[in-house]
């Protein structure tokens, strides 16, 4: 692997919504002798891996969903097939979202860098709640799939 | 006398804190009713603290704001150790000024380059001015990372810090990471101190209105932690008379409740802050401020943006004295004995004073809690502004200039709901 990547989990400690930590934590483990993987946690601000924006060539975010769709499905999105959607008003007075966050980079840098969302759907996550049976079962499989999309993308 | 009716719909998204909605009745162009509906999540997190001990209030209620969760802790660790007699001690006492300096730089940071600035520059959004404006941008990106940086220094992680707890920290940070941190601040000063004359030079709308402001007071220092309520119209009273001062009720177009002083709506956050507490500044930033020629106390709330950025450069400031002499200690937190009664706790988190009041038994177990953020405190007072700022404004423009001159006003409340471009469901009833 020869040029730098950052791997995002975006969540809450609420719930299943905890996942995209929870799978960052396994893949810290997994990677831990990459020096050209960074990980990072976000929960509303992406405040920290923007200042590195630079830095990497790949950006790989892993997030919760809570669609119709049945918990435990995989999705990935490229999210440079999301042309012409415009710019993503925030719907939070505290941060950007991600594509705001993207937008503004690519504005200031002018450097538009490769990124693409691995999202689990899961099911609707109340406050204070602990992680569920279903998605801590799940991690292993996602870790694993994750880590071979984090290695070919190298 | 217009006929015209109007209605403005702009769908709003709602993944985290919610959504704005606006409606205006207009009869013969004056506007006989303003209704601004808030989504507030404290309300909810209220009941999941009942029957819960109080050693977990402080995990669980910064769950409430992802990006603010200091104001939660500290407001629910004060509170603990007023009823439970507990002095931390001034080692606790000083990190958690800076735990708050931390929250103050991110927040504002954030809001006066991302979610202010666009409006006063003309840009429909920030990429938008990113593109004219990249170094100010980047300050701000910079700037907000900093204050991440604090919270991690004391809260173990930026995002849901878990260091904090009723008594003190869980842990001592080393004096190698203090160090490093100090470092860092220093040589972002500079752009702190470039903020605040950048913000001062905004064209900022001309306006005056009559409000009161309403903050802590201390009498060393600039409120963050302690103090006791005051406002400019003469209120002195201690943070537990909360209630017995202060009316909160339901309006039934919103789930936050409204707050009103009596009978009024007032303004808290950082304008009201630095009303009331000007003489609390250190004399070189009360001089960097009178160079701005911003003069207070103002009832412009356009200036808000200015006094983000002056708290901005005072969290900086007293980030680096409290690091100057920062010393590691094996005793980080004392050990409490919970006691029945009630708890009261009040700081100043970034958009104005959040009070809290739990009820506890003697086994520490929470019997009930009551929550008061700043957002819906300016609830009254967005709607009083909105009032008077659209009419004067002109409601005979387009109905989009109308929306977002409205979003503009509600902006410099950075309320605690969505808030940059076209967040606002406008609605508009003309008869």
């Amino acid at each position: 692997m020869n040029k730098k990547i950052a791997v995002i989990g975006l969540g809450s400690p609420h719930g299943d919504d905890q996942l995209g930590w929870l799978l960052i934590d396994a893949l810290e483990k997994q990677f831990s002798t990459h020096n050209d993987i960074e990980f990072f946690r976000c929960y509303g601000s992406h405040a920290q891996w923007m200042r590195s924006y630079q830095e990497f060539a790949e950006l790989i975010f892993i997030d919760a969903i809570c669609s119709d769709g049945l918990p435990g499905t995989l999705h990935q999105i490229n999210l440079a097939d999301l042309t012409g959607l415009g710019f993503y008003q925030t719907t939070s007075s505290h941060a950007l979202n991600l594509m705001e966050s993207l937008q503004l980079l690519e504005s200031i840098y002018g450097k538009k860098v490769h990124a693409t969302v691995y999202g689990i759907e899961i099911k609707a996550s109340a406050p204070t709640t602990p992680v569920s049976q279903l998605v801590s079962d799940s991690i292993p499989l996602l870790v694993k799939i994750i880590s071979s999309a984090i290695l070919s993308s190298g | 006398m217009s006929d015209r009716k109007i209605s403005i719909n702009v769908p709003v998204l709602a993944r985290v804190e919610g959504e704005g909605a606006l409606e205006l009745d207009v009869n013969n162009s004056q506007i006989t009713k303003v209704k601004l509906n808030i989504f507030e999540p404290p309300r909810f997190f209220e009941k999941f603290l009942e029957g819960r001990h109080f050693s977990e209030v402080p995990d669980i209620v910064a769950r409430i704001c992802g990006i603010c969760p200091v104001a939660y802790q500290m407001s629910a660790v004060h509170a603990f150790e007023s009823l439970f007699s507990c002095d931390p001690g001034p080692w606790v006492r000083e990190l958690r000024r800076l735990f708050y300096c931390g929250e103050w730089i991110e927040s504002h940071s954030l809001h006066i380059h991302l979610l202010a600035a666009p409006d006063f520059l003309g840009y429909e959004s920030a990429p938008a001015m990113a593109k004219d404006h990249a170094e100010e941008v980047r300050r701000g990106l910079t700037l907000q990372a900093l204050g991440n940086d604090i919270l991690r220094f004391l809260g173990g992680r930026s995002v849901h810090p878990v260091g904090a707890r009723v008594g003190g920290f869980h842990h001592s940070p080393t004096k190698r990471d203090a160090h490093i941190l100090l470092e860092k601040i220093r040589q972002t000063l500079p752009m702190a101190e470039a903020m605040l004359s950048w913000t001062a030079s905004l064209a900022l709308p001309a306006s005056s209105q009559d409000f009161s402001s309403v903050a802590l007071r201390h009498p060393d220092e600039y409120p963050m932690n302690s103090g006791s309520i005051i406002s400019s119209a003469g209120l002195n009273l201690p943070i537990k008379d909360f209630e017995l001062n202060f009316q909160e009720f339901h309006a039934s177009h919103s789930t936050a409740l409204h707050c009103l002083l009596d009978g009024k709506p007032y303004l808290v956050g950082p304008l009201a802050r630095l009303n009331l507490n000007q003489d609390k500044l250190p004399d070189f930033l009360a001089k960097a401020v009178s160079s701005t020629g911003l003069s207070l106390p103002s009832s412009n709330m356009f200036h808000s943006v200015i006094a983000r950025a002056i708290e901005v450069l005072y969290a900086m400031y007293e980030a680096i004295r409290i690091l100057e002499t920062y010393e590691p200690t094996d005793r980080p937190y004392v050990e409490v004995q919970p006691k029945a009664g009630l708890a009261f706790g009040c700081t100043e988190a970034p958009r104005g004073f959040l009070w809290h009041r739990y009820e506890v038994d003697d086994k520490g177990i929470l019997v009930n809690a009551r929550i008061v953020p700043p957002t819906s405190q300016n609830q009254a007072r967005m709607e009083e502004d909105l009032r008077m700022a659209l009419t004067d404004f002109g409601l005979d423009q387009e109905e989009n200039k109308i929306r977002k001159h409205a979003e503009t006003v509600v902006r410099n409340y950075d309320p605690c709901i969505s808030c940059a471009t076209h967040f606002l469901d406008l609605r508009i009833r003309r008869s």
